[in-house]
């Protein structure tokens, strides 16, 4: 690991000015970034540690919103009565993410933000273009893991379980910072990098997500969150669905689903939303929702099973809320 | 086991191993060493690949987060039994190796219950969802 200056920003106004430095580089839990330092895949000469700012651990609810401190862990999320009883699909996405001891230390705001898991981008000796380099390795070299929608010279995926839950969910966020400063619609944040940014994320390195904020959803609204991980439990997905929907009787009043695992970010299925909108979900209805999402994939040379697999999931995803 | 024909994603619920290994000098230690060689066999027939790109000979997961190894939610019910035989041939007190021996029969088996599982046979090890779903796909 390359030598550092660390600094604890003690309110948010500090942690912004100093991430405007040169080389400075936001860190919370750390559990993503250690590891690309100790890889030296990252190598910032001042870690502003967002972790002293007080008041940013919360999980608590207004008139419209819950909302959740960007500090809070994944620990804290998974286990919070107010997300277990009205956002089981927030619960269901903490839980499968990483491991109980990566939990305890990761935070919400930095799993939004977090980098792709590319064996290319995390090889220590790989200089792929999404590190500056000039290509993308995953391309033509061993893409199983690797996006079959979007278009982007990075073809890696982006990581998140809880990104796709929380956008199912319509979850804005809070961003203070000089180049975003407001709420967003979570899903706004999200991009594909091109070859004038190669980032993922609209953000600047100097914003900072405050906090998450999900609309209240009726009381006839349902949601569930599916991962396929390569073992039992700690795996990146290779496909996520997150599916909310809420009903009117028997019908799909109103349906948001996105996929993790398949995209370079988080990945809305808006035909597959309307196909399911006023009907009633049945064993023919999610097939047809899962050949619906599946539309338009490009596999490439490894990838092609996720396909397959994607439909299974989103049926499987809609039969769990059709019982 | 159980095979997910859906997501490709094999569970081995219970694995049965009896091993001839000589004179049974320590029950636990080699009941213990049963166990672990199993579940190193449960890696190699289920998770354990090192990923190598073709175009470039650059091993892709040369880290214990991308070579993924059976974690404690993956081990199954093990029984693992042996049978005390001492060798009289082979040395003075009868004994024989038993650190690798059952890695070997382990992923074996597995494959075999797979292949009957899912009536077409998978040729590579590791069987990942990518390959069950691939062979799925084939048939």
């Amino acid at each position: 690991m390359k030598n550092f200056q660390h600094v604890n920003a003690p309110d948010l106004e500090t942690a912004i000015a100093l991430l405007q430095e040169p080389g400075a580089k936001a860190i919370a839990g750390g559990t993503d970034l250690l590891m690309e330092m100790k890889d030296r895949i990252q190598t910032p000469a001042l870690l502003v540690n967002l972790k002293a700012i007080p008041d940013l651990i919360f999980i608590k609810e207004d008139e419209k919103f819950v909302r959740i401190g960007a500090l809070t862990t994944l620990s804290d999320l998974e286990s919070h009565p107010l997300i277990r009883e009205r956002y089981p699909i927030l619960a269901q996405a903490a839980s499968l993410a990483a491991t109980p001891q990566l939990r305890n230390a990761g935070t919400v705001a930095g799993n939004l933000v977090q980098q792709v898991r590319c064996w290319y981008y995390r090889h220590p000796e790989v200089n792929c273009w999404l590190k500056g380099g000039v290509e993308c390795y995953a391309e033509e070299g061993v893409n199983a893991r690797h996006a079959i929608f979007g278009s982007s010279p990075c073809i890696a995926v982006h990581p998140s379980d809880l990104a796709p839950a929380l956008i199912a969910l319509d979850a804005q966020v809070r961003v203070v910072g000089p180049e975003a400063d407001g709420e967003l619609a979570l899903e706004e944040i999200y991009r594909l990098p091109d070859e004038r940014l190669r980032e993922r994320t609209a953000l600047g390195s100097a914003d900072l997500i405050t906090e998450i904020l999900i609309p209240k959803r009726p009381e006839s609204s349902r949601g569930v969150f599916l991962k396929v991980m390569e073992r039992a439990t700690w795996s990146f997905a290779i496909v996520s669905v997150a599916v909310q929907i809420d009903f009117d009787g028997e019908h799909v009043k109103n349906a948001r689903m996105v996929l993790g695992g398949v995209a370079g970010r988080p990945w809305r299925v808006h035909e597959t939303e309307k196909l399911l909108q006023g009907k009633v979900l049945d064993e023919e209805l999610a097939e047809r929702a899962g050949e619906a999402a599946v539309a338009g994939a490009q596999p490439r040379e490894y990838n092609a099973y996720k396909i397959p697999l994607t439909k299974s999931l989103v049926k499987r995803a809609l039969q769990k809320l059709a019982g | 086991m159980e095979v997910d024909t859906e997501t490709g994603q094999v569970r081995v619920e219970k694995i049965v191993a009896v091993h001839e290994s000589g004179r049974v000098i320590n029950p636990l230690l080699i009941k213990s060493q049963l166990e672990g060689g199993i579940i190193q066999g449960l890696g190699f027939a289920l998770l354990e690949q090192r990923l190598v790109d073709p175009r470039r000979g650059l091993v892709v997961n040369p880290s214990l987060e991308t070579y993924k190894m059976p974690t404690l939610s993956d081990v199954p019910e093990i029984l693992a039994e042996m049978i005390d035989l001492p060798d009289v041939e082979i040395n003075n007190i009868g004994v024989k190796g038993v650190g690798e021996p059952p890695i070997i029969p382990t992923a074996a088996a597995i494959a075999n219950a797979v292949a009957d599982a899912l009536g077409v046979r998978i040729y590579e090890l590791p069987l990942t969802p990518d390959r069950v779903l691939n062979a799925l796909e084939s048939q």
